[in-house]
Parts: C-alpha cells; structure tokens; sequence
C-alpha cells in the first residue's frame, strides 16, 4: 500500500513585516504589496522544498503549495502527523465522516525556508459547510464542472497554458455578497481559543455545542480573531469544550484555488459578512476560472430582499476598487438613467463594463418584468448550451431583443454570449454558494432535475447557471485580454470578442430568436472564444483593414461568395449629426446602412475601419467609383477622394468620413460601384496596376483586407416611375412623448402607391389609421397609405429621439401633368410641432428608360406597361437616351445597335 | 414585534454643468455622459451638505447614492415614505417578489439645497439573473 500523501503550504514573511495572520485586517487594495514575500524569496523556497524531496503543486506571488509522503512532513518539520476524523461530534444526522491530516503542531518551520517564511500548515480541508458532505455533489446529470468545464467549452485552457490568466487585471463584480457564513464545531483549543478551518472575515459566535440554538453564553463577544484562530472574549468552562462557531469567511471553492481576491465591501449598510440569497458568491467562480489570475474585488449590493441598491453598488467599485472591468449579472426594477449615465462614464474612463442580457428580460420600461441594463457601450451578453459532446445552441433560457431605449440606431442584445443551461431552471454549472442560503434551497426544493440541481440545500453548492453565469465567464475573457494588451480600449475589448466569437447557428433564445449562421438575433455575434481573442490581434503590427461581409474579422483571404456587398461603405444623402453613434459598434452587425444615392445633391460617404495589429498607426482610405464593366481597368476608376485615419487603436471599430461626394461627380440613374483602398507604410494598399481583368479585381477583394467594394443604385426622381423622400421626427427635451403623425395625399394622384417606412418599435406602439402594415423587418415596418388622411397615432416618442421616416411613392404612367404634393405633420403631445411637404412636379415625357435592360421605348410601348416602377427612367429625347447608355427598343423604336 | 425599519438609499441628482436635465429626460438615453457632469464645486457643496443634514454617502458618481433612515428623508424633503411589493414572473422561476419604498412625490427636493441639486430619487432596486 503506497503511503499517504500529505498537502501543505508555505506562508512567506512578508516584505514589510505585516503577518497575514496577526494583521490580516490591514489586507486592502493600498497595502497588498506590503503582504507579498521579498523578490526571489519564492524561488528560494520552491528551490529548497524540491530540494528536500516534496513535490511543488503550485506557486503563486504569495505562497507555495506542495505535497509529499508524510514521512517526509514529520522529518523536515520536526512534527508528529495523524490522521483525524470529524463526525460524531456534528449535529447534522446525515453527516458523514471527515478525515483530514493534522500536525502537532499546527504552525510547522524548517530550518531550511526560517528566515523566509513564516510558517507552514497543512491543507486545510475545504469541507465543513454546515454538514461535512463531500464538498462538491455529483448529481446524475449533464453538467459543467466550473474550474474545467467551462474554460474548457469557451476554448480557453490553451490561453492559461501561455500563461495568461488575467494577472494583474482588476475585475470587480456588482452582486448579492461573496463572503460566506459558516457553522463548524470543534473541540477549543483551550479555555479561550478555537481553531477553526478558514480564514477568519468576521465572527458571529461562538456557543456550546449542547445550545444549538444559541439561547446561552455567546463566548466569542468581546473577543478577536486573526488568521484561524478566534480568541474568546468570555473563558470556556473547560479547556476543550466543544462548541459550535458561527463565523464568516471565503467559500473554500475560492480559498482553495488561490486566488487573489482583494477589495470585499457592502453599500447601504448591508451585512458584507453573508450571502443571503447566494447568487454573487456562486456567479463569481465564473470570473475566476477563466482568469484565475485576476485581481478581484467585489461590491455587495442586495440581501436578496429588502435592501437592493445597485447603483450604490456599481459606484462604490467604481470609486473604491479602481477596476479594469465591471460585470453585473442583474436588471433593474425600473429604468434607472443614473446608471445608464455611470455605465456610459465608466466606458468613457476606460472601464469595460459588462452586463447580463436577462433570462428573457427586456429592457422594456412598461413590462412588470426586470429590465435588463443596455446601454450600448457597455457589453450584453447573453446565453447558449454547450450540447454535451459539443457545439452550442441559443440557449432556451437566455434573452435576445431589440433595445426598448435606444432605437437610433437601434441597439440589439446580446453582443456575444457565454455558456448557460436550458429551460427550465438552466441547471448547467456547479457553482459554490453559502450553505442553505434562498438559491440553494429554491433549487434542492423545486423537485428533481431539471426543475431543481439534485443537490442538497445545505451542501454549499448549486446547479445553476443564466446569462447570470454568461456574463462574469464574458468579464474573465475581457481579463485575459487587457493581461496581453493592456492599451485597449474597452470598445476594442468588445470589438474583439465580438470579431472572435464562434458562431451559433441553431436554437432560440429565451425571446423567441432562432439563431441562424452569421450574426443572428438569438445569440449576437456568437460564443466568445478565448484562444481566437487572445490571436485576433497581429503582435507588433498595425493592421488596418475594412471588411467585406459582417462576418469579416479581417481574415485573408475572405471565404464569403458575397464580396460586392461590404456593410462598412455607407453612403448617406443627409450628413449624420454622429457617424460613431449612428454607424458605430452597435450597428456593426447591420449590413446595409446605405440610403439610396441621390443625383441632384450632394452624398456623403462612411466608411468603418479596424485594427487588427497590437500597434496604432495612421492610414489613408482612399474612394472610387466605377461602372462594373470597367472593373479590369482601374485607371478609369473615379477617384471620389481620400480621407485620412490618425491613431487607429488596436482592436479599435472607428466610422470615418464623410467623404463628400459632389453632385457633379454623381452619375445618372444606374448601377454602380463604389471600391475603397486602405493604405499604411506598415500595411501598404495592394498594387491595382496588377490588376487585367474582372477575375483580377475580384480577387483582390478576396484576398487583400485592405479593399472593399459595395454595389450601388444611383436613382432620379422619376415622374411616372417611383421615388422614395425622407424626413426626421424629433422629440423635444423633457420626459417620453406621445407622437402622431399624419400623412396626407389629399394633392396627390389617387391611385399612387405610398409606403412608410418606419422604425418598427415606434410602429408598434401606434394605431393606424388609413394604413395598414405592408412589411416587417427585424428594424423597420413598412406601411401601405389607404388615401387620404392616414395617421399613426400615439407613437412612444422618446425626449430628445430622432428618428427617420422614409415615404416611397410610385405614381401610375398615365397621370396628368401637374404639380402634386405630400404633407406630413407631426404632432408632439397633441401640438403641431413641424410639418413636411414634398412636391413632386410631373411632366409628361415621350421616352422611358428601362434601368434594368437599359432599353429606352415610347411611353405608349407595351414594353412600358410591364416594366416595374422603380426601373422606369424617365427620359426626354433619343440623344439623352444614347447619352445616358440606353439602347433603342426594337419594337416600338427600333434601330437597336445590338 | 416590529420590522425592522429597511435602510433607505437614494440618488441624488446634481445640476449639471451644461444646464441639461438627466431626471427630467426619463426616456432619454445618456450617450455623452459629459454633458450631464456638474461641476466639482457643486458635488462638494452637495456633499457636505448632505452630510450636514444626517445623510451617510455611499458611493458618489456622475449622481450621489445617499442613506438615512425613512424619517431623515421625511422630514428633510417633505414627503411620506411608505413600502411596496411588486411581483414578477420571472423566468423558470416562478413569482418573485421585490420590496421597496414609495415617495408621495416621486422627485424629492431639499429646499435649501435646490441650486446645487435638481431632484432626489428613491434607489431602483436591482433584480440578479
């Protein structure tokens, strides 16, 4: 039989002198160098216990674990180790037997590490949690073990096996309380001490185990604790009396990973000792095992009842814990815009902020469910199963909706999404908890999995998981990154995981969702991706590049067929108040912002650039346009203009321009394209005069990151074919509007076609009247004019919102000329506000242009009749027709030149 | 026996520098947070007249969270705190409940302190996912 081993660990004297033991109370953010070891001491340790013949099991800034036979323990320290066991003396009927190492003197030294350490002990067992249970239950089900399963499935253990762990990242979680209480019974010391398993945060009591219900004596008042040892304020009758202690400190789940937990405080009096209601200390492992290396600080914000003070909360760790990263895992009552405002500020000072999506939720104001925070700077993440064996489906549990709040442009949650259960109670990580708090219990008592965990309610542990979970395995992955690129902003943070997430393509979310290839309403831009995140970014390079698809995270070459359809080449007839808002990350997914280009006045031109280098650096993009049978010959490109990027960041998601595009240069109706070059000294643009034909320039779409092109319709106003005209509606400063908007086409020909087309969340709150819904989109819905005076009534039309109505109207050939016009009115809380008026001027023109074959027929052609509105071209006479490109019909003209 | 009385927190809204209203722009989404900042002189007069009041300062941001008992913000702001339940369905979990307090004006002012604080709110409470 091979002999026993034995843990233990080295604690290292400190370099100021301070005693983890005797002065743990001044262990704060300020002080933490001032427990740390002298540099080389734990070398000089590692080196001498291997030395020695122990085996090292880990090493961190502050201590050293290691483990041998006990032989070994007994020789080198000087110290008789036995084998105890605890059990009888435990008041729980279905406990079970403990059985740990102990010496005989617990605070062992050698005179091996004596001038550099200060004692050594023996592995604490990390058990006793009101009963003395194995510490982690293993209920018959599919689920992910924390410290390995959900590194594991989020691609992340070749991350930590680099050495990147999150060290020297400071995260801080908002939640419910990580400290735990405990009750433990032991044998005192003697008349004045008990020596309890974990460090000591605060102690509530200390009675005789015959007073179960501490009616009597509490020993502890009056008295001290430091390290393990509790010192009474009030002599035990006999020198080893066995009593039960009621004390708080760290679930042993986290004490005995070693992590570096820092900065543990409450807001609004609440009891930072306990976790009532179980949810921070069991969402919190989430952070640490993808970034065990972090620093972590927390704020207890709720007691589960009562006592919720979240904004409090989510200033208190901006205030005191100076955090690299926040992430909450919870929603508000109401709408709170104080947060909103911290969330903005905080992202603003450079702070990643990270919340969950909801379990379902909405940050719909009017709905009596929780709201989830959305801000669209801050990161929204939401959830998918990990399917056991592998891949990933939207899970069922998780919310996914378009923002209630902030519609222009219309943000979408989530962005990415972790790792969550199903429906019903999304069962999926065993996470550790305070012993019998109201989620242990909820989840033992709710019936057997998957309506409850299967584990018991006192057992410290639970089954639970909800973008709860998703959210802090999100802030731990945003930790691995700062740790290799400490200079990224927190939008290139979510930029980048964004870029690198995996992505999910079948299930639907807690909302209804289906997720779908690609970006997808259900799951955002997918699973975040750990490995992939930490590659995405080219070391010591800087690398501009525009993509080609939503898709495209700047990958050569471009496996997409599509190429000709790059989302990040805007065009836009009106200047945008600002692109970074309106055309920025929170419409990164949305593939086609364009308006339709319109000859007659100036365009304005967007691009969306990225870096995927570590280094900034500054770049050109320079803009052409182009029919696309001249795609061979580049000299012949129209060179629209340059515009010049400075300070493009690492990871960084920037709109520039606009590039004004001068009516002059703007073609007539057709179709075009419009190709854009990024050029840099480090990453320089590729070579066109190599390209000789079509096959050519495609390929250097395919291949270069540097290049993208994006087709375009260039469209007149036509008289008898159809044309579209937009105006803003505008909501005034003060609280929520009611807005209606009245179309009226009493001057305008009676058998036209009038659509509007309008923000869907602002559809979807009206009444109508004379329109009925033509088409929905995820954004838009589009609305058929019945004639007359048609109204959307009683529109949520938020203060200061602005938001753009876009009406398009087909007029039949056969109208009369004359001068024909569409008013608009808006009215803002019953008052006429503004009105538009669009008049349209019709003539009668001898020729139609066909945009599509670009034949030019009489108007009476037959031809005409079966021609869709959109491709009539109005046209005056044959040599504007030759001009313009169009060739004769043969029917009704004839001399066609084909 | 009676309850015990829950702590009360609020948020204390500062006029901002730029004239701009968060707590009258309810739906309005806060983009540019710099807008809405107040000026450094007025968090510190608001602070320590706070703190003259009674009022404990939990956390200061862009607003101020503050703490008292329920009869420190009757009688500093004239109005009457009372309690209330709100039940959600939520998600695989059934009903949960959510207990807070209720102002008879949902916009509290401190008469004397109205130039450098524009409205005091009783904190929305947070619900964990």
């Amino acid at each position: 039989m091979s002999e026993e081993k034995v843990m233990g660990s080295v604690t290292f004297k400190s370099r100021s002198g301070l005693s983890i033991f005797t002065d743990v109370r001044k262990l704060s953010l300020k002080r933490i160098d001032d427990f740390r070891p002298k540099a080389n001491h734990v070398d000089q340790v590692v080196n001498k216990l291997t030395q020695a013949g122990f085996t090292i099991e880990a090493v961190t800034q502050t201590g050293v674990s290691f483990s041998g036979p006990k032989a070994l323990f007994q020789g080198e320290f000087g110290v008789t180790i036995r084998k105890k066991t605890l059990g009888p003396m435990d008041h729980f009927a279905d406990a079970k037997p403990l059985s740990f190492f102990e010496s005989s003197i617990p605070r062992m030294m050698s005179r091996r590490i004596e001038n550099i350490a200060e004692s050594v002990n023996l592995a604490i067992p990390g058990i006793p949690f009101h009963n003395i249970n194995p510490p982690v239950p293993n209920p018959n089900y599919y689920y992910l073990d924390v410290i390995t399963g959900v590194p594991a499935r989020l691609n992340i253990p070749p991350v930590h096996a680099m050495g990147i762990t999150g060290t020297g990242v400071r995260v801080s979680m908002v939640d419910t309380g990580f400290v735990t209480r405990v009750t433990e019974t032991h044998a005192s010391t003697n008349t004045t001490h008990v020596t309890v398993n974990h460090m000591v945060r605060d102690v509530q009591g200390v009675w005789l185990a015959t007073d179960p219900n501490h009616t009597g004596t509490n020993y502890f008042t009056g008295g001290t604790f430091a390290g393990q040892e509790i010192t009474l304020g009030t002599p035990l009758p006999g020198a080893t009396t066995n009593v039960e202690v009621v004390y708080s400190c760290l679930h042993p789940h986290y004490l005995n990973q070693n992590y570096t937990i820092d900065d543990v405080r409450a807001v609004g009096g609440l009891d930072v000792n306990t976790d009532e209601y179980g949810h921070g200390t069991a969402e919190a492992a989430n952070v640490l095992a993808v970034a065990p290396g972090c620093t972590f600080s927390f704020v207890k914000y709720s007691d589960g009842g009562w006592n919720s003070f979240p904004l409090a909360g989510f200033q208190a760790a901006l205030q005191q814990q100076n955090p690299q990263i926040v992430t909450c895992s919870w929603g508000t009552g109401a709408i709170d815009n104080a947060l909103l405002l911290e969330v903005a500020n905080a992202v603003a000072n450079g702070i990643v902020v990270i919340f969950a999506a909801g379990n379902g939720h909405t940050d719909n104001p009017n709905s009596w469910s929780a709201k989830s925070v959305t801000h669209p700077n801050l990161i929204s993440v939401g959830g998918a199963f990990p399917v056991q064996g592998g891949g990933f489906r939207a899970s069922d549990y998780a919310s996914s909706y378009d923002s209630y709040i902030y519609t222009n442009p219309q943000r979408h949650c989530p962005d990415v999404v972790g790792l969550v259960g199903d429906q019903p109670k999304a069962c999926l990580i065993m996470l550790p908890t305070e012993a019998d708090n109201d989620l242990d219990r909820k989840y033992a008592n709710s019936g057997a999995f998957p309506n409850g965990d299967n584990t018991a309610a006192d057992d410290g542990w639970m089954v639970i998981s909800g973008t709860s979970a998703a959210a802090p395995q999100v802030a731990g992955m945003a930790a691995l990154l700062l740790q290799q690129y400490n200079n990224l902003t927190p939008m290139a943070v979510k930029n980048i995981l964004e870029n690198t997430a995996r992505d999910v393509q079948t299930g639907t979310s807690g909302n209804g969702d289906t997720a779908a290839p690609g970006w997808d309403l259900a799951t955002g831009f997918g699973v975040v991706d750990g490995l992939a995140a930490i590659n995405f970014l080219a070391d010591n390079q800087f690398r501009p590049y525009i993509r080609d698809s939503v898709e495209d995270n700047g990958t050569e070459p471009v496996t997409a067929n599509r190429l000709y359809a790059s989302p990040d080449i805007i065009v836009r007839n009106e200047e945008v108040d600002d692109p970074q808002d309106e055309l920025g990350q929170s419409v990164k997914h949305n593939n086609d912002l364009c308006d339709q280009v319109e000859d007659g006045q100036e365009n304005y031109i967007y691009l969306r650039v990225q870096n995927r280098g570590s280094l900034a650096g500054d770049c050109t993009a320079t803009v052409y346009f182009t029919d696309p049978g001249m795609f061979s010959n580049p000299g012949n490109w129209t060179n629209i203009g340059q515009l010049n990027i400075q300070n493009l960041l690492p990871g960084e998601f920037r709109v520039i321009g606009p590039l004004i595009w001068p009516d002059a240069q703007i073609p007539t109706g057709g179709h075009y394209c419009l190709i854009t070059i990024l050029d840099s000294a480090g990453d320089p643009a590729p070579d066109l005069t190599a390209i000789q034909s079509s096959a050519d320039f495609v390929n250097m779409v395919r291949n270069s990151n540097n290049v993208a092109w994006k087709n375009i319709d260039v469209e007149d106003v036509i008289p008898g074919g159809s044309s579209s005209w937009s105006f803003y509606m505008e909501g005034p400063q003060g609280t929520g509007h009611q807005a209606d908007l009245e179309i009226s086409l009493n001057n305008f020909p009676p058998n036209a076609t009038v659509l509007v087309k309008i923000v869907k969340r602002l559809a979807d709150t009206a009444t109508l009247d004379h329109m009925t819904v033509a088409d929905q989109s995820q954004l838009y819905t589009t609305l058929q004019h019945l004639g007359g005076v048609g109204e959307l009534e009683d529109m949520d039309l938020k203060s200061n919102e602005k938001t753009k109505v876009t009406v398009y109207y087909a007029v039949p050939i056969n109208t009369p000329p004359g001068s024909y016009s569409i008013v608009a009115t808006l009215k803002i809380d019953g008052n006429n506000v503004n009105s538009y008026t669009k008049i349209v001027n019709l003539s009668m023109f001898e020729y139609i242009g066909n945009r599509r074959s670009r034949e030019i027929h009489k108007r009476e052609c037959t031809w005409v009749r079966k021609m869709t509105p959109y491709n009539k071209v109005a046209i005056a006479d044959l040599q504007e027709a030759r001009d313009r490109g169009f060739d004769n019909c043969a029917f009704c003209i004839g001399g066609s030149l084909r | 026996m009676k309850e015990k009385e829950p702590t009360m927190m609020a948020t204390v809204y500062l006029r901002s520098q730029s004239g701009l209203s968060l707590l009258n722009e309810k739906s309005a989404a806060p983009l540019h947070p710099e807008r809405y900042a107040p000026s450094p002189e007025t968090v510190e007069q608001a602070l320590h007249a706070l703190q003259e009041l009674g009022f404990r300062i939990e956390a200061r941001g862009m607003t101020l969270s503050i703490s008292g008992p329920v009869a420190l913000f009757e009688e500093k702001c004239h109005v009457r705190i009372s309690r209330m339940e709100t039940t959600r369905n939520e998600p695989g979990k059934g009903d949960e409940r959510t207990n807070s307090l209720k102002s008879d004006e949902p916009v509290m002012n401190i008469p004397d302190l109205d130039d450098v604080i524009e409205g005091i709110v009783i904190a929305t409470p947070g619900i964990p996912f």
